[in-house]
């Protein structure tokens, strides 16, 4: 059967702009009217009596985003190790590649002294 | 509303049989909003987080189609697709945020509209 | 697994392998290897990537189970890409924003290669959109390389946006394709398309619209170009260099496989679309490249205004379209890296040394180099016994050929606005300048002189050997269209 006998792609795109317009005006619609009270931030009822902003050091968005990439890589560690066994030796040489890639960056980024906390 | 009422919307076939499962149309119309949304607010947002954010939303929007669209034709090919895009996504948000935090060490306004050294 | 032919990806595998070394080669003890070592390394891998390249000429090959394949397309491509890379490299030697990350920029210029020979050789969707992003996530991080100026990390930044942006709309169109057909595989999609037509496939339309405006964000086709002035702008020259040949060549690439390899029955439709883009990027281009004093800028817009006519050939969808692309495609890689060459050199020398008043006179004090520019900007401008004046009237005479003339118009009529900018250049050049000659003349560095030179000689000898230069992209046409 043709996936168009049944879609007609009209009514997909009006379908999505509902979707999309529905969320964009429903934020605007109910989107909380602030008062000078309602923006107190809540400390069970006590005036907070430091900054409530706390400015992080750049350190830590170093690290995040390089734990970021190391993580997402390794997603493809999974379907590896699903068809390793099918795949033999000319998986496994593949997996060492991606792997030997991954620890060459890490050593770059080692040496570049991205690890050091400063 | 029910999925079965969707039918005269969108065609019976498009809904399918209950025992199947989420049909493709739910699908599709979830993802073509999901890039509308995207699309969005990558034409209002200014601030560089704000419009990765919404580049985030047009990935997915396309990932949540590429695996409906996997399981409708029942292949794998778009569930590989889906896996790679979210890697590719992953190191293009690390880029950008990487710029962001050198721009910010550059005390420069995080605003893509006030960035206008270069005029022409 | 049994179809993972190596053989097929040995450029891009050497390739690959030689940005890790580059990488791997900055970071060394010693200050003389970490210097040279890197660009060394890097220059060592395009040789043997060419050479590859050149082996696998004439075989029909496929890699990872039909995700790469290796055919005269890929294999003229290759060497586009690899020649642009080459020469960014020598353009770099003494780069300001290079010296202390040659590493990184050797390693970056070669990821990127390698991205865009994926495209290149792509035989999936998967491939393609991948390829895509490798290319350009490493261009996005060299836009920003000098960190501590705030126009390049300005224009890394607006980039990556709209870079992400595009890419994430190509990447929807995809998605579309695969959706209307159930593979990514190219050729599978392209059995699938056989003999339908748009109205019988509403998915298509879609994705084809998304597809072409997602390409259009990637080679700077109006009105998916307003990132380029800006990005050309900031980033360093030579890194505005290998995005205006390379990627340009790229983002050709996976045009020419999507729409003219893959749906050339649908080509009475999307033709319509492509001239669209071909005919607004040749009017917005040549247009405002009129009133520009930066050298860089006017340099992207000339690019966007050249995208219009690269285009024409591609919307033409014929062979002898996608050979006038491919021919004119090596003749603009050499023309625009011998101009940004030149603009590289006197950078160097004064401040603002990327605005059109700096080239003052230049040519009567460095008539060599003077020469390089004047070669190019005729050839850009189309004057004809150049290259670009053949490919142009390949790619208008295509467009003739196929009952298209109003793309032939639009690009005989923005040829014409475009003699108004490029012979400003000539003249500006070879004018007596300020008293006695420009301001402050450095000498140029061995490789960065090997690399201009090369360049402006490349574009005279693609002019030369026009006709078996011709046969090749007939043949990589050949390939491509008629499997």
């Amino acid at each position: 059967m043709e996936l168009s006998d049944y879609l007609p792609i009209l009514i997909y795109f009006a379908g999505g702009l509902a979707v999309a317009g529905a969320i964009f005006s429903l934020s605007k619609l109910v989107k909380s009217k602030p008062n000078p009270s309602k923006i107190l931030p809540y400390e069970s009822g006590i005036l907070p009596s430091t900054p409530v902003r706390q400015r992080f050091s750049i350190d830590f968005y170093l690290t995040a985003m390089l734990f970021i990439v190391f993580d997402i890589e390794l997603a493809f560690l999974y379907p590896i190790a699903v068809t390793l066994r099918d795949d033999g030796l000319v998986g496994l040489v593949v997996l060492l590649v991606f792997v030997f890639t991954l620890i060459e960056a890490l050593a770059y980024i080692w040496k570049k002294g991205a690890l050091e906390w400063r | 509303m029910t999925t079965a009422d969707l039918a005269p919307l969108v065609g019976a076939a498009a809904i399918g049989d209950p025992q199947e499962g989420v049909p493709l149309a739910l699908y599709l119309v979830v993802s073509g909003g999901l890039f509308l949304l995207g699309l969005l607010g990558v034409l209002t947002r200014r601030n560089p987080l704000l419009l990765f954010l919404a580049v985030e939303l047009l990935l997915n929007s396309a990932n949540l189609a590429l695996v409906g669209f996997s399981r409708y034709w029942n292949v794998t090919d778009g569930h590989v697709f889906a896996l790679v895009v979210m890697v590719v996504a992953a190191a293009e948000v690390v880029i950008g945020l990487g710029l962001v935090v050198a721009v910010f060490r550059q005390r420069l306004a995080l605003d893509v509209d006030q960035m206008s050294s270069m005029k022409g | 697994m049994s179809s993972l032919n190596v053989v097929a990806s040995t450029p891009l595998l050497i390739t690959a392998g030689a940005a890790t070394a580059a990488f791997t080669a900055g970071l060394l003890p010693g200050r003389t290897v970490r210097r040279h070592g890197p660009a060394l390394v890097g220059i060592a891998g395009i040789v043997a990537a060419m050479v590859m390249s050149v082996v696998l000429w004439d075989d029909r090959l496929e890699a990872f189970g039909g995700g790469l394949r290796a055919d005269r397309f890929s294999a003229l491509m290759n060497l586009i890409f690899l020649s642009a890379a080459l020469l960014t490299i020598l353009l770099a030697w003494r780069e300001p924003a290079a010296v202390d990350r040659r590493g990184e920029y050797v390693g970056l210029i070669l990821v990127s290669a390698t991205g865009m020979m994926l495209v290149a050789g792509a035989g999936d969707l998967i491939t393609i959109f991948l390829g895509i992003e490798v290319l350009s996530v490493s261009l996005y991080v060299l836009c920003a390389l000098e960190v501590w100026r705030e126009k390049s990390l300005e224009g890394g930044l607006k980039y990556l946006i709209t870079g992400a942006v595009g890419a994430a709309v190509l990447l929807y169109g995809l998605t579309l394709l695969f959706g209307a057909t159930g593979s990514t595989q190219l050729s599978e999609i392209g059995a699938q398309l056989r003999g339908t037509s748009f109205t019988d496939e509403p998915l298509v339309i879609a994705a084809m619209v998304l597809i072409a405006a997602g390409l259009a964000f990637k080679a700077s086709a109006a009105p998916f170009h307003m990132w380029t002035p800006d990005v050309y702008e900031g980033a360093p020259t030579t890194v505005t260099a290998f995005m205006a040949t390379a990627t340009k060549a790229a983002a050709f690439a996976a045009f020419l496989r999507i729409f003219s390899g893959v749906m050339p029955d649908l080509q009475a439709d999307w033709s319509i679309a492509i001239g669209a883009l071909a005919v607004a990027s040749i009017a917005v281009g040549n247009i405002a490249a009129l009133v520009q004093t930066n050298m860089k800028r006017m340099l992207a817009y000339s690019s966007v205004a050249q995208a219009g006519y690269l285009l024409i050939g591609v919307a033409v969808g014929s062979i002898q379209g996608a050979e006038a692309t491919l021919y004119y495609l090596l003749a603009y890689g050499a023309m625009t890296m011998a101009a940004f060459a030149i603009v590289i050199i006197r950078e160097r020398e004064v401040e603002d040394g990327d605005m059109l008043g700096a080239l003052e006179g230049y040519g009567r004090a460095r008539p060599v180099l003077g020469a390089v520019m004047t070669v190019a900007m005729l050839s850009l401008a189309g004057f004809p016994p150049l290259s670009g004046f053949i490919g142009k009237f390949l790619l208008f005479g295509s467009a003739l050929e196929a009952d298209m003339a109003w793309l032939a118009v639009a690009g005989a009529v923005g040829s014409m606005i475009s003699l108004g900018y490029y012979l400003r250049v000539v003249t500006v050049m070879w004018a007596p300048g300020p008293e006695g000659g420009p301001r402050k003349v450095l000498a140029v560095p061995g490789p960065v002189g090997l690399a201009t030179v090369g360049a402006g000689l490349g574009v005279i000898v693609i002019s030369l050997m026009a006709s078996p230069l011709l046969d090749a992209c007939r043949g990589a046409a050949q390939s491509l269209l008629a499997p």
